[in-house]
């Protein structure tokens, strides 16, 4: 900001149309109304409209005729239906009641604990299992979304070989395959086994043993996302090539380098739940309000970016720089706890003022950085793990190095990073099979046996795997579709979704989690563990010749007659059984028998034994840090033009989500562009290019050239374009457009250097870009159904949608968040008159009064949430097209808008704001609905009644926050929207995945968040069987129960024991706020405003008179740097010393536990 | 595209079509959504009136819960899986036809393809355990079951007959049934249905007992006893005056369900112990 100009309120938009105000793109996006039809949109009927039918009044009025005779006489006769019962009951089975089992979710490594909803024998959804100890009852929105995957029509069905590229039609018989492989394996030279990670006790134990049955078998994990330059280093520096345990949730500072732990990681769901504690406002032990704080420096923006206190766009190639400027600043300042030898290797490692300079950072940052990793010491963490830092391997082990050292000097070694439970997730890399391809390419792989790793579609273009697969004379697949790995094998054996299986596993050392199946096998395939067993046996091994357990139905014993056969047991289960009645037992309660102890662990899900480990510490002696020349060589040509970076999106991981049409529809967190990946670049960039979102450009890198969207990605480096990974799988199923122009990211990778210490780049590398002229649509959802912020409007006009505050602000008024035109009900008047004459809310409520908190600070905008309510709730997909003219039918949205000054357009900050029915009181929908389909009920729900609604859509329109939902064509129906009419739930076993206690509504109704009211129903029957209150935490709402850092609450406000009064007592006219409170809706949602550690300056007048005329708060002003501004003047105090005496004493003295729980 | 659709309604045509229509579609038209009596063969014949019927009418005096038992904890009363049908007929007249049948269904692990009388809408909410919990008999919506030879469905089950029951004081327990009465424009069902106050509460003097936080009563002179007691602790401040009106309201709830229950089984309910005794299968066998 040049101090010539007046500081004015921040700018607050969403879309770069919206920010811009481009008429032509805001009607391009179908201006915010979804009953306007965009140009060349064609309904799936095709263009059907009235005026081409010539129809008369009197026409029209004679068919209407006919067309109610024909209904009252064809619609009578109702059709026959079945009524099948169990022939056989299972004891623990109850018709209409659900069964819960405890499992761990296998959707990627982190290997959370689940708890599988199921009714009569088939899973509706998955929920976080609250004694684990990675997820503690969250779950992320990949995680959610695995019950659909469960059902997936496209997985295979059965065993067969495979013959360019498809199943073979011939039937192949499961004995005849293993006899096969068998043969195979037992002259083979060189087998390979190619897994992703494996963990578990009885999985490893599984393998041991089938290496013992065939010695030569080598097995190699692959992880697109796995690192194992980590583990290199942590051999040299540490002693021990183990992955450390990274704790966000012990921390008070993190800085993150270029890394988006959110997204990519070991266990992503749990750092998440760290980071968003970090990051709650909370009182400390004395009872003053604090929190935590969060740097990030990357190159695009990323979900970890956006909810950071600050955040810089940091291109690749510098962030080793940064990383040795801060090691520089500690050991300047002495604020060293490894001592001196520790010290002075950084000593002298970087100027900061010069790295500051040269980055294009405001002064003073790296010092204020420095200073608050110091002020919590112990408690704090740098973190650099990522594919966005993926440069090569020496500048990765350097960037690495760098991060340990920083660590160390900070003592968080053994506090905030242990090693006394070292990580067993994401083994593996695709380091390890590069150097596996060779051997592939030269001939000398004979037997290739994949288990869901997908090294075809996460490799290189260049690597050329396909090539590799061709000369291996025999391979084996177990995945479960025919993806592009699987399509280049002979033989399909397909494997089963983990919630057919048995299993476990050991996301870190001594916690292990048992994996249960909750449905039989769908189809006709095996597990992989079952496969390999039957092999091992053809080949004359008996390294599982072991126990027999049998499952016993005690309602048949003593029954005459011939009862149906019970099922044999697979020799899978009985060897997990054994492994765990031995070894887990004894590391665990050997005290405990066996019987006891296995059930004891079906229930809980998981088994912790004390951790065997050592906590190490960094020897000084192996830090070798590169000269400044000598990162330059490391750094190549990254940095001299545009740079490309590969990121991770997280939605749909590494790709192996990518037919799951939940994700699919689902937004990306940052970007909001659901069905698509793309091109992201900054707005700079953007202006300085001149393209335009949608813009179709050929973008060039690494000698891969291909034709992709660009997004303008606000807060992405302006010489960055940063391409997402996960998308572009032309073999994933059956889910894919065939005009879209989604891509695969990893195509853009290279492989450096040879055998083991082959290596693979996928950041770093010069790009060009070429515009086409083409433009293509993107299905951004903040296009349209979010709350308008125009920025054009004038300020008083703007309306303050999200509330933010600095803690600065906040501890010097606790008002501070409060939105200018709130209403002042607290002070016991109520300064609107209601149009009903309304009678007193204790009248109208006497049993039940539904509340929710959602605490934007700690809302980390994953997403979760609105997969949860997805499956919870039967929500349909709708496709692209149909989001494309706003007709997503999520009941839980979350809009996501920028916020920044106008000399900051490039860095803005990031407001997350999940938006679902607010409940109002005073609901402006109920009074406009003509047929009372939309009443409100007397527990405080606006309740939407399906059946009486005969879609006139006014109430929608009269909805201030548009969160109704218009069923327009029968969505249910369809698997991802109706413009795919073939693809139908109706036949394949999607249908199962339909949750019975939700109605499934068809088109031409109204639908809305119902506050999880079958939840609410069931709890209250079960209160009202035992003569009791609901309890606290008995009703939890879909979204509530998943959300990662536990921003949602949820209960009873007449019930003082529900902790949603607690919040309320503590926040409502202090962070609390509702949404658009003037208009006197009454929601009964509250927000907590989002609050950031940051210091905004000098509390001055100007800020204070500004506060009270626009926007609730600004430090759009502080700090907030565009690319290439070095002359800002920042505050210097450091941000981590907070004075307490300016708190005001409070008169509802918070009880810590609703926000602390986390610390 | 204009032609056709003119041609098509010439005015003759209209009337004459759309008269035939409207007086043969009509009639049926005036049921329209309407189930009432829906009787499909069923693929074995099983007979309500044999199994529920009271001992002295030649049945067997079975408790619907026997076979039915989720009605009373889950949604879902749910047809009893094919292992319970076994369990007696295992034993007992395992020679007859149909009984066959249900053997061979047994034997080859086959669900029976039994047809569906009752049926709601998808958007119906109907939880079977809070009406078995308030007392509504069986019979109630389900008509005379323990007369029924082949079953078919006795009442209309339409909304406004629903809410026949719910806009009743009586049944007006909850704010959110009132609600739903109040709320209703379809209320214009047949008084046909109309449910019956005087019904539920004739059966107060029936001799079963009741226990609801501790209170007992037999007859409906008990009751005011239990009345007169509990307004005697509310003068002497035990009980706030709201208390004892829930108090007896759960009573009265609970004896209404008792009895209706016990109505609905027969006095002969355990009678069957004889018919088993004979067949040589212990009590403990069905009664864990």
């Amino acid at each position: 900001m040049s101090d010539q100009k007046t500081p004015h309120a921040p700018l607050v938009w969403s879309t770069t149309e919206e920010l811009e105000r481009d008429p032509d793109a805001l009607a391009r996006q179908g201006g915010g109304d979804w009953n306007s039809k965009p140009k060349g949109f064609q309904t799936p009927l095709g263009e059907l409209s009235l005026p081409e039918m010539n129809l008369r009044r009197r026409d029209f009025l004679k068919l209407s005729g006919f067309a109610a005779v024909l209904a009252a006489v064809g619609c009578y006769e109702r059709p026959e239906s079945e009524l099948r019962p169990y022939v056989v009951q299972p004891e623990e089975v109850t018709g209409g009641i659900p069964n819960y089992y405890s499992s761990t979710c296998q959707g990627c490594s982190a290997a959370c604990g689940i708890v599988v909803k199921t009714y009569q024998g088939r899973p509706i959804k998955l929920e976080g299992n609250p004694f684990h100890p990675v997820n503690h009852g969250a779950l992320c929105s990949k995680g959610q979304a695995q019950v659909l995957g469960l059902y997936d029509p496209d997985r295979l069905r059965r065993p067969g070989r495979i013959k360019a590229g498809e199943l073979a039609q011939e039937e192949l018989d499961w004995d005849v395959a293993y006899a096969e492989l068998a043969d195979r394996l037992k002259s083979a030279k060189n087998p390979v086994l190619l897994t992703t990670s494996i963990h578990g006790p009885a999985r490893t134990e599984l393998l041991a043993r089938f290496k013992k049955v065939f010695p030569k078998l080598r097995h190699v994990s692959f992880e697109a996302f796995g690192d194992n330059t980590l583990l290199r280093h942590e051999e040299a520096v540490y002693g021990k090539a183990l992955r450390p345990r990274y704790r966000f949730d012990k921390c008070e500072t993190v800085v993150l380098l270029g890394a988006d732990p959110m997204s990519q990681g070991g266990s992503p769901l749990e750092y998440q739940r760290g980071l968003g504690g970090v990051r709650k406002v909370r009182r400390d032990d004395h009872g003053h309000v604090t929190m935590g704080k969060v740097f990030a420096f990357e190159p695009v923006m990323t979900l970890s970016g956006m909810n950071a206190d600050e955040r810089y766009p940091v291109r690749p190639d510098q962030m080793l720089d940064l990383a040795l400027a801060l090691a520089a600043q500690l050991a300047a300042d002495g604020h060293v706890v490894g001592g001196a030898n520790v010290a002075n290797i950084a000593r002298n490692a970087a100027d900061p003022a010069a790295v500051e300079a040269e980055l294009g950072l405001p002064k003073g940052v790296v010092k204020r950085c420095a200073d608050q990793l110091w002020a919590s010491k112990g408690k704090s963490l740098v973190y650099s793990n990522s594919l966005m830092n993926a440069m090569g391997a020496e500048w990765e082990a350097q960037l690495a190095l760098t991060t340990a050292l920083l660590n160390a000097m900070l003592g968080n070694d053994g506090e905030t990073i242990e090693r006394s439970r070292p990580a067993n997730q994401l083994q593996g890399s695709p380091d390890a099979f590069a150097g596996l391809m060779e051997e592939m390419k030269a001939g000398e792989v004979d037997v290739l046996l994949v288990a869901d790793a997908n090294p075809a579609y996460s490799l290189p273009e260049s690597a050329d795997f396909a090539d590799a697969m061709r000369r291996v004379a025999y391979s084996v697949s177990f995945s479960s579709h025919l993806d592009e790995t699987a399509r280049l094998c002979r033989v399909a054996l397909p494997g089963l979704h983990f919630l057919e299986n048995w299993g476990d596993a050991e996301p870190y050392a001594g916690i292990y989690s048992i994996q249960q199946p909750a449905i039989g096998p769908i189809w006709n395939n095996r597990a992989m563990e079952d496969s390999l067993i039957a092999v091992a046996k053809k080949a004359g091994g008996t390294e599982f010749d072991i126990e027999k357990y049998k499952i016993l139905r005690p309602a048949l014993q003593g029954a005459q007659g011939n009862p149906p056969p019970l099922p044999d047991t697979p020799p899978w289960y009985d060897f997990v059984r054994n492994v765990w009645s031995t070894t887990v037992r004894e590391a665990v309660a050997p005290d405990l028998g066996e019987e006891e102890f296995w059930h004891d662990c079906l229930r809980k899900g998981v088994a912790v034994a004390e951790p065997k480990g050592q906590e190490s510490q960094l020897n000084p002696g192996a830090v070798k840090l590169a000269s400044a020349d000598e990162r330059q060589r490391m750094k190549g040509k990254a940095g001299q033009g545009l740079t490309l970076v590969t990121y991770a999106m997280p939605n749909l991981g590494d790709g192996r989500f990518a037919n799951n049409p939940w994700l699919l529809e689902l937004p990306d967190p940052v970007s909001r562009i659901c069905w698509d990946n793309f091109a992201a670049v900054s707005y700079g960039l953007a202006k300085r290019e001149k393209l335009k979102d949608g813009d179709v450009i050929e973008l060039t890198a690494n000698g891969v050239t291909k034709r992709v969207p660009v997004r303008i990605l606000f807060g992405a480096h302006q010489d960055v374009i940063g391409v997402g990974t996960g998308w572009g799988r032309e073999h994933a199923g059956t889910v894919r457009d065939e005009d879209s122009l989604s891509f695969n990211a990893f195509e853009y990778g290279r492989v450096v250097g040879k055998g083991d210490s082959a290596h693979l780049v996928y950041s770093g590398a010069l790009a060009t870009i070429k515009k086409t002229g083409d433009t293509y649509r993107l299905a951004d959802i903040m296009g349209h159904n979010y709350l308008k912020a125009d920025p054009a409007d004038a300020e008083e006009f703007r309306r303050p949608i999200v509330q933010e505050v600095a803690l600065e602000d906040y501890l010097h008024d606790d008002t501070a968040a409060q939105p200018p035109h709130h209403i002042p009900y607290h002070k016991g008047h109520d300064p609107y008159d209601s149009l009903w004459g309304e009678t007193p809310a204790e009248d109208r409520y006497w049993r039940h009064k539904w509340h929710m908190t959602i605490d934007l600070n700690a809302c980390t905008g994953c997403n979760a949430c609105m997969v949860a309510c997805q499956a919870e709730n039967n929500i349909p997909v709708v496709g692209k097209r149909e989001v494309l003219v706003g007709r997503e039918m999520h009941w839980i949205r979350i809009d996501r808008y920028y916020k920044a000054n106008e000399d900051y357009l490039d860095n803005p900050d990031v407001l997350k704001h999940p938006m679902l029915c607010q409940h109002c009181d005073n609901a402006p929908c109920e009074t406009v609905c003509p047929v009372l389909a939309t009443v409100h009920n007397d527990e405080g729900l606006n309740t939407q009644i399906y059946n009486r609604c005969v879609g006139t859509r006014y109430c929608a329109n009269n909805c201030p926050y548009k969160v109704r939902r218009f069923n327009f064509y029968q969505y249910s129906d369809y698997r991802r929207g109706p413009h795919f009419p073939d693809q139908k739930l109706k036949g394949t076993p999607l249908i199962m995945a339909l949750n019975p206690e939700v109605t499934v509504r068809t088109k031409g109704i109204m639908e809305k968040c119902t506050f999880c009211y079958q939840r609410i129903a069931d709890a209250k029957w079960h209160a009202k069987q035992e003569k009791r209150n609901i309890r606290e935490g008995e009703v939890l709402t879909a979204c509530q129960q998943t959300c990662p850092t536990q921003a949602i609450n949820f209960g009873d406000a007449l019930n003082p024991e529900h902790s949603v009064n607690t919040v309320y007592k503590e926040h409502a006219y202090r962070l609390g706020f509702k949404v658009l409170d003037e208009t006197n809706t009454r929601p009964n949602v509250l927000y907590l405003a989002q609050v950031r550690n940051r210091a905004p300056g000098a509390w001055d007048k100007e800020r204070q008179a500004e506060k009270h005329h626009g926007y609730g708060d600004d430090h759009g002003k502080d700090g907030k740097k565009g690319h290439g501004k070095g002359d800002d003047h920042m505050p210097e105090a450091p941000d981590h010393v907070i004075d307490h005496s300016n708190v005001e004493p409070e008169p509802a003295p918070l009880t810590p536990a609703a926000h602390t729980e986390s610390h | 595209m204009s032609v056709t659709v003119r041609s098509l309604l010439s005015r003759w045509r209209v009337v004459f079509l759309g008269g035939a229509l409207l007086v043969g579609g009509g009639i049926k038209a005036l049921s329209l959504s309407n189930n009432q009596g829906y009787q499909p063969t069923q693929p074995i014949y099983y007979s309500h009136a044999l199994h529920a019927g009271a001992i002295e009418d030649g049945g067997l005096g079975m408790e619907c819960l026997y076979c039915h038992g989720n009605a009373e904890v889950s949604h879902h009363a749910s047809v009893p899986s094919v292992d319970t049908c076994m369990t007696c007929h295992a034993y007992v007249q395992t020679q007859t036809e149909n009984i066959q049948k249900l053997t061979e269904y047994y034997e080859n692990n086959e669900s029976v393809p039994w047809v569906r009388i009752h049926r709601l809408p998808d958007h119906v909410y109907f939880p079977h355990k809070q009406h078995v919990a308030a007392g509504v008999s069986c019979q109630t919506c389900h008509g005379p079951m323990q007369d029924m030879e082949v079953v078919y469905q006795a009442e209309v089950l339409s909304m406004g007959w629903c809410i026949s029951c719910h806009r009743d004081d009586n049944y007006l327990k909850t704010p959110a049934t009132r609600d739903f009465a109040k709320f209703t424009t379809h209320n214009a069902a047949s008084e046909f249905h109309s449910f019956r106050q005087t019904d539920a509460k004739a059966t107060l003097d029936i001799e079963y007992v009741s226990i609801a936080e501790g209170a007992e009563f037999q007859t409906v002179d008990e009751l005011k006893e239990i009345t007169k007691a509990l307004n005697a602790e509310v003068k002497r401040g035990k009980f706030a005056k709201n208390e004892v009106e829930k108090r007896l309201d759960m009573i009265v709830t609970n004896t209404l369900g008792y009895n209706n229950y016990a109505k609905q089984t027969g006095p002969g309910a355990i009678d069957h112990v004889t018919e088993f005794q004979n067949a040589n299968i212990s009590c403990v066998f069905c009664h864990h």
